[in-house]
């Protein structure tokens, strides 16, 4: 069989990201996230900036996990407690967000997994080299495609 | 410490006398009553088969069916004389007794302990199984055999002809010689046997729980002596009795020692010693059989072993109280049962009233008419030869009526000893036959997903054929094989898959055919694949080389979900099909996640509160038995299809499709970077990634199965879903049903959206 040459050595993060994600700032309440989160359709998460700062990164999964934090008990015995509506009023620069880990477009899909590797749960954002101006993010569904296709592929490896 | 151990065995055999008094005894001692007059006149009748003197017969009744009882299983099992066995003996002694001058008696003593012997040791080696290995076929030619033998043997006593036994050696020369002698028919003695005959298949089939035999022998006996039929005066009309032949009296003079033990002949021995084994197999197959068929309505859970020792000890003891070879007798253990016994006593005490007859009546049975007893043979003869179930057999298969047709010539052409084994290695040849060929077929994918099984080679001209592989892959069936798969492929095929799940018995010669056909397909550039490989063919194909040959992409594993592998398989073909099409114009990467991304759905407000409502049922699950390279290709397959949503979860299901962990994508990345170097290396290029991605990707995909999910039922409400979903640390929460099986997932967006629904908006909340 001949051996074609492989895609995934040109695989950067310019090339794998995509460039929908939502902005909120800082002071937006954790109600407007959310509510922003339920019309979003092709990312689950939300990058808060301040003054052109990235400040985080906040997700579906981290929202939620935030709101029914330490109300468990109280959510078990079937009571939508009122503390939630307080919460829900909480501005976005007072509630933990997930790190974001940025890269620069240029980085190859070995270092992305090196990075996806050792921050668990987070986003791989690409930045602009000279502004740090976020211009896409890297899903894990990319990096897992392009890894899964190299393991799998068999021209990768060995083969007559 | 002996004592207490044999005091123990002895009360689990017999209840206590005080309480099968209370309890048991009245039922035991009617059916032992049953049982005794339906069995008198049979074991008179069944030595006669056997060409011996008819009170051994009851000999055979009193000390072998005790001695079987006390030892055996059953509770119900009546051993004693029985017509196939008799048939045997008669067959065996009637030639060695002429040819060594020896007493047919003497000749049956020493049949009865040799095989008495092999029947304890058998059971002692524990080969109680041994019994399943002879088929229904084989029985019931050999039974019908036994039954026409039986016929043609008593043919000249039913005619009244003189007695021909002396002037030939085979059953079928004796016939063609009645045949010949018809002209010296004994109308008296022809009405007598007729008469018995027609009397007991009529009660047997009116009145079934009468003794026939009983009220058939009396009346002819009476007819006989109240017309003086017995007596020189009838002339030509004269009808012989039993007692001319062999004078029964009135005593139990049972013991006797073989003589053949106190003068061995070592020739003797040796021709006795496989017809022994003859007699010893199948009066075991027809012991546990009926025994079997008892305890199917008695319910008695049987120790097969048990009763193998127990009834060769039997007839052992009986070598020495001269009783001849005995085994199970369906009708009276069915009587017996029927009667209402309740424990083995029953049979023991129909033993004894079998002895308190001969004792006190015995003399009397002196007066029963040969022709009467003839008539009675007969009866038994037609009951032998069952048609109804001959023909149901028959017309079962084309190897059915080999098996049967071979034993049941065997049976009258051949020595009946040797017809058995015939028949055995006829039924081993039928089914090498039926093996020595694997089960092809085609299957075709449909556009539902399921899949559509076609005759071999009838399948429409494809890039991807699928063959499915059924049946025993041993050496016989192997041959030539790898030849007649390639009868499937055609100009336009480019990857064949095997579907290996039922096959059984694989070993060597199986693993080289399949290295040569893939040497086949490899010579015309065609890619195999095999699928449904469970862990003992995994095993063969490994230790082989087999495995490595074929390479581990193309090798997919049996799931307890149906054609999971199949499809899996499948999914390969197609894609490598797809990448061979687009050659150097595959879409990128971003293309494919661009697109599979801009499928996901919007998240609805869904009015429903329980978890049942909200769920989600479109989740992936899988089996506890792949590898992770399977699950790569799997999740990989449902990433791209853009069903997957932002963050899959392949949840797993343990045999009994129970949600057994999830697998999800971030333990995937994780795994694949597991290679020791690959957080160090300061560049890698396609071709070291691959190789340290593939570093773990056949290991079980169990070792990268989280366990901590937290699950719902589907009648839980907002509350308890958000919980779990916290739990969770946001991923999606599984809905289970009772018995944990997975019906769905909530996903974090749907229950956000429900939240939002449910709580007041922030105008009315201030």
């Amino acid at each position: 069989m001949k051996k074609p040459e492989s895609h995934v050595d040109h695989l950067s993060a310019s090339t794998i990201c995509i460039d929908r994600f939502t902005i909120l700032q800082a002071t937006s309440t954790l109600r407007e996230a959310l509510a922003e989160m339920t019309v979003l359709e092709n990312t689950a998460s939300l990058l808060v900036m301040q003054d052109r700062e990235i400040l985080g990164v906040l997700s579906v999964e981290a929202a939620i996990a935030y709101l029914c934090a330490g109300r468990l008990s109280e959510l078990d015995a079937g009571i939508l407690p009122a503390a939630l509506h307080q919460r829900l009023e909480e501005r976005l620069s007072d509630i933990p967000l997930g790190k974001a880990v940025c890269i620069e477009p240029a980085t190859g899909l070995a270092e992305m997994l090196q990075l996806a590797h050792k921050q668990v749960g987070e986003w791989l954002l690409v930045v602009d080299p000279q502004s740090r101006q976020p211009i896409g993010q890297v899903l894990y569904n990319t990096l897992f495609l392009s890894a899964a296709g190299l393991a799998l592929d068999d021209n990768a490896l060995i083969h007559p | 410490m002996i004592l207490s151990r044999l005091k123990t065995k002895v009360h689990s055999l017999f209840r206590p006398v005080p309480t099968w008094l209370r309890t048991d005894a009245k039922a035991d001692l009617s059916a032992a009553l049953t049982v005794a007059i339906l069995g008198i006149p049979q074991a008179m009748a069944f030595a006669a088969i056997a060409g011996l003197p008819p009170v051994t017969g009851l000999y055979t009744s009193i000390v072998s069916a005790i001695v079987a009882a006390l030892l055996g299983s059953s509770r119900h099992l009546i051993t004693g004389p029985s017509n196939v066995t008799c048939m045997m003996i008669f067959s065996i002694t009637a030639q060695l007794a002429k040819r060594y001058g020896i007493s047919p008696l003497e000749i049956a003593l020493l049949i009865s302990l040799l095989s008495g012997f092999m029947q304890a040791l058998m059971g002692l080696l524990r080969l109680g199984s041994i019994v399943k290995y002879i088929s229904n076929s084989v029985i019931m030619g050999f039974t019908t055999g036994a039954g026409i033998l039986i016929a043609l043997n008593q043919l000249d006593a039913f005619l009244g002809l003189p007695a021909s036994k002396s002037d030939s050696s085979h059953v079928l020369q004796e016939f063609w010689q009645n045949l010949r002698s018809l002209g010296s028919i004994n109308p008296a003695g022809l009405a007598i046997a007729a008469f018995c005959m027609v009397l007991v298949i009529t009660i047997k089939k009116l009145k079934p729980r009468l003794p026939g035999a009983l009220i058939a022998l009396s009346m002819a006996s009476l007819v006989v002596l109240l017309l003086g039929l017995n007596n020189e005066a009838a002339g030509w009309l004269r009808i012989p009795v039993i007692g001319e032949r062999s004078h029964i009296a009135g005593s139990l003079a049972l013991w006797h020692f073989p003589q053949l033990l106190l003068q061995p002949d070592w020739l003797l021995y040796r021709d006795v010693g496989f017809s022994a084994f003859s007699v010893a197999v199948i009066g075991l197959i027809q012991s546990a059989s009926i025994a079997k068929s008892l305890a199917g309505q008695s319910g008695q859970r049987l120790d097969f072993n048990r009763e193998f020792v127990g009834q060769g000890v039997a007839n052992m003891v009986g070598a020495f109280f001269q009783c001849f070879p005995a085994a199970g007798s369906f009708n009276r253990s069915a009587v017996c049962m029927q009667s209402g016994a309740k424990t083995r006593m029953a049979a023991i005490l129909a033993a004894v009233f079998t002895a308190l007859f001969l004792l006190w009546l015995g003399p009397l049975t002196n007066y029963i008419p040969e022709p009467a007893f003839a008539g009675l043979l007969m009866a038994t003869a037609f009951f032998m030869i069952d048609r109804g179930r001959f023909m149901k057999m028959w017309r079962t298969s084309p190897h059915s009526r080999v098996v049967l047709a071979g034993t049941l010539a065997a049976t009258l052409l051949l020595s009946m000893e040797n017809a058995v084994f015939l028949g055995v290695l006829l039924s081993v040849l039928a089914l090498l036959k039926v093996t020595g060929k694997p089960y092809l077929t085609q299957l075709i994918q449909r556009y539902d997903g399921s899949f559509e099984e076609i005759p071999f080679g009838h399948a429409a001209d494809d890039r991807i054929v699928l063959v499915n592989l059924e049946g025993y892959f041993y050496f016989a069936s192997v041959d030539d094989l790898d030849y007649e798969l390639m009868q499937c492929i055609t100009e336009e095929t480019k990857i064949l898959i095997l579907r290996m799940k039922r096959l059984r018995a694989f070993g060597s010669s199986a693993m080289l055919m399949l290295e040569h056909f893939h040497d086949l397909l490899l010579k015309k550039n065609i890619r195999l694949m095999v699928c449904g490989i469970e862990n003992d063919l995994r095993r063969t194909m490994t230790v082989s080389g087999l495995r490595q040959k074929l390479g581990e992409e193309n090798i997919f594993y049996a799931d307890n979900r149906l054609f999971q592998s199949t499809e899996l398989a499948l999914l390969r073909a197609r894609k490598l099909l797809d990448n061979e099409k687009l050659g150097d114009h595959k879409p990128t990467l971003l293309e494919k996640i661009k697109g599979s991304i801009g499928n996901i759905g919007k998240a609805k407000n869904v009015p429903a509160l329980n978890a049942g409502r909200l769920m989600s049922k479109r989740f992936l699950r899988f089996g506890q038995e792949h590898q992770i390279r399977e699950v790569l290709w799997l999740l990989g397959e449902w990433v791209q299809s853009g069903k997957a949503g932002i963050r899959p979860v392949i949840y797993l299901q343990d045999t009994n499709g129970c949600m057994a962990g999830m697998v999800s994508l971030w333990e995937i990345i994780k795994d694949l970077g597991a290679h020791p170097d690959f957080l160090e290396a300061k560049t890698a290029d396609a071709r070291m990634m691959a190789e340290w991605f593939r570093y773990n990707q056949d290991k079980s995909i169990m070792r990268l199965v989280e366990y901590e999910a937290h699950c719902v039922s589907p009648e839980s409400g907002l509350p308890e879903q958000l919980a779990a979903l916290a739990r969770n640390k946001g991923r999606s929460v599984p809905v289970l049903d009772k018995n944990r099986r997975m019906r769905g997932t909530v996903e974090a967006k749907v229950l956000l959206a429900e939240l939002l629904r449910q709580l007041p908006d922030k105008e009315n909340s201030e």
